[in-house]
């Protein structure tokens, strides 16, 4: 399980590094709602590792570590609002300077 | 209790700026009376003497609770941001009171979120509730710039991508941390942390640098700040680059590794001498002031380098120094610049002149940034040297010398640029207008806590010592890791001892 975890979480940051490289501003964006989840992902393979046992219902029932639950839902929430941010952000930049390419931000800056 | 207030007030601040939404007076008079009673609380806290104060929300013991610490040097550091954010809003309200243009709502819901951000990182003690504040931070500085007006939307874009980039390597850092050590809690990493959590360390610390616009991450932040609105700069240079500096200073004493010091000291002096010679290449004055906070950045991380009480109260005062100084020249140059409406070196050449008391409140700015004696810039740089002297860092007391050079040479430059030299095409066509008596009052007030800060330069720097202490020591104040079912509700029991003592709960 924690293998293929492991893998996914791998093959989420390459795939997210690779769009951040690209010229478009959508595809910069969407390489870093990748990159928020892959680190989302990656908090759930610490699960289950060294730490406290869960507050209620102990004894025979195994129950998953709820602290890394809980900051996974936090995590997961705040990269949406990010990433919905920065969609939008670079829709406006389009629509505004009539292209989404990203070498073209340093030419307006001027 | 104190520290939940330093929360709720802000966010009471932020509910009445959502109910006052079509009054952009109100809004403004409410943000800044929101900043002032956050910085007066935190003031009142730092004078009583029972510090460390601990505060568990919902009075949940520790493994399961959220808990917040207001030790010395978070009182210190909100004592500060209170002040920055009362100084930002305060310019805030008197612009909107001057000119009636329109300025959308969200500007000013900005602030009072940003201040509860930044008075919650202050306060917890967990990390990742840091993490949490942080976003929360980040999210409302991408307000606060994108309400400029110098390409905004382009300064925003890249200050966002590289903020997720600094969060993706914190967060991915407070997952290595709990998965090593089984903790969250700053309190307890102290214990636990220190020999085993390695592999998060990196993580941390490079997440906290490219979030702080030290410099190989500098490149969203000089354009952040000629882009944001004047007081929007002034929480940007104030106070939002240095909370990545707080978060190194409660962190790098966890991980007491002579090659993280090594590494802050060669980011901190490549910071310094790049930041201060890509300001000396600037056309632009706030960006020349935004890549003049790279380099004395680079000050604060290089004395983060030297592991010691004096290392780190040097740091905390010359974190203390840049973020007045640096408000002071931002609300200078923003009141300056926004008379001729630019802020192109070349059009505001000589705008200042003839103008004794902006002059003078810009000369105690400069001066303090240049590290000029008396000012409390000079103690500050100072202090930072003796430490990398007294750790045998030769060649970075060397360096960082050189860099006061540098920094007095742009400096000097800005200043003859604004007050001394011949009136540009445009100053003249304007005619000489007299600055709102308002802004010149605020600036007053900065520059008399800059003279202030002069004449108690050895009490500031024995507080800063005295905090540095509280960062550096392991494992003093400790909560009882209890389990809920065995602990009363009730406020958690503190621990006065050492490790042993610790382990000795333990088992």
């Amino acid at each position: 399980m924690n293998l293929i975890l492991a893998v996914a979480v791998g093959l989420l940051f390459a795939t997210a590094l690779f769009q951040l490289t690209s010229r478009d501003l959508f595809q910069v964006s969407l390489g870093v709602y990748l990159l928020l989840n892959a680190s989302n992902l990656f908090l759930a393979t610490v699960e289950g590792a060294a730490g406290v046992a869960a507050p209620f219902g102990t004894g025979d029932i195994r129950t998953a570590d709820p602290l890394v639950q809980a900051m996974i839902l936090t995590a997961i929430v705040i990269s949406f609002g990010i990433a919905t941010f920065l969609l939008l952000l670079s829709a406006a930049l389009g629509r505004r300077r009539k292209s989404m390419d990203v070498e073209q931000l340093r030419k307006w800056r001027q | 209790m104190t520290s939940m207030l330093l929360l709720v007030l802000p966010l009471l601040g932020a509910i009445l700026c959502l109910l006052s939404w079509k009054h952009p007076r109100v809004q403004a008079l409410i943000v800044f009376l929101t900043s002032v009673a956050s910085a007066l609380v935190a003031l009142l806290t730092a004078l009583q003497a029972d510090l460390p104060e601990h505060y568990a929300i919902g009075a949940w013991p520790l493994p399961y609770g959220i808990t917040l610490r207001l030790d010395g040097l978070s009182a210190i550091v909100l004592v500060l941001g209170g002040g920055v954010f009362s100084t930002a809003t305060l310019f805030h309200y008197i612009e909107i009171q001057e000119d009636k243009s329109r300025v959308d709502p969200v500007y000013a819901l900005a602030f009072p979120l940003a201040l509860l951000a930044v008075n919650g990182i202050f306060l917890t003690a967990d990390l990742f509730n840091f993490y949490v504040f942080f976003e929360l931070l980040a999210v409302s500085s991408f307000i606060l710039v994108m309400m400029g007006h110098r390409h905004p939307l382009e300064a925003t874009w890249k200050y966002t991508v590289q903020s997720v980039l600094g969060s993706t390597l914190f967060l991915a850092g407070v997952g290595t941390m709990y998965g090593t050590t089984g903790e969250l809690s700053l309190v307890t990493l102290h214990l636990a942390a220190a020999s085993s959590a390695t592999a998060a360390m990196p993580l941390l610390v490079f997440g906290l640098l490219l979030k702080g616009a030290v410099f190989p991450f500098h490149w969203w932040q000089p354009d952040a700040h000629a882009a944001a609105p004047t007081a929007g700069s002034v929480i940007l240079a104030g106070l939002l680059i240095k909370v990545g500096i707080y978060g190194l200073l409660r962190l790098v004493p966890l991980f007491q590794l002579s090659r993280l010091h090594i590494i802050m000291l060669t980011i901190g002096v490549g910071s310094l001498l790049f930041g201060a010679l890509g300001a000396w290449q600037q056309s632009d004055a706030k960006r020349l002031l935004g890549f003049s906070s790279v380099s004395q950045l680079g000050y604060i991380v290089l004395a983060l380098g030297l592991p010691s009480v004096d290392g780190y109260a040097a740091a905390l005062l010359f974190v203390l120094h840049h973020s007045v100084s640096k408000s002071l020249l931002f609300l200078v140059v923003g009141a300056l610049s926004a008379e001729v409406q630019s802020t192109a070196l070349s059009t505001l050449q000589g705008v200042g002149r003839g103008r004794p008391w902006l002059h003078l409140c810009f000369a105690l700015g400069a001066l303090s940034m240049a590290g000029l004696p008396p000012v409390i810039g000079f103690a500050a740089k100072i202090s930072v040297l003796q430490a990398a002297l007294f750790h045998e860092r030769w060649l970075a007391a060397g360096l960082a010398a050189l860099g006061g050079v540098f920094t007095l040479a742009y400096i000097v430059r800005l200043w003859s640029a604004l007050f001394w030299s011949p009136p540009s095409p445009d100053v003249a066509a304007n005619g000489r207008q007299v600055s709102s008596p308002a802004k010149l009052l605020l600036m007053a007030a900065l520059a008399a806590a800059l003279l202030v800060g002069t004449f108690y330069g050895r009490a500031i720097w024995q507080l800063c010592q005295s905090a540095a202490d509280t960062a550096l020591r392991a494992g003093v104040v400790v909560f009882q890791p209890r389990l809920a079912a065995d602990a009363n509700l009730g406020a958690p029991a503190l621990v006065l001892g050492s490790k042993e003592s610790y382990d000795g709960i333990h088992a």
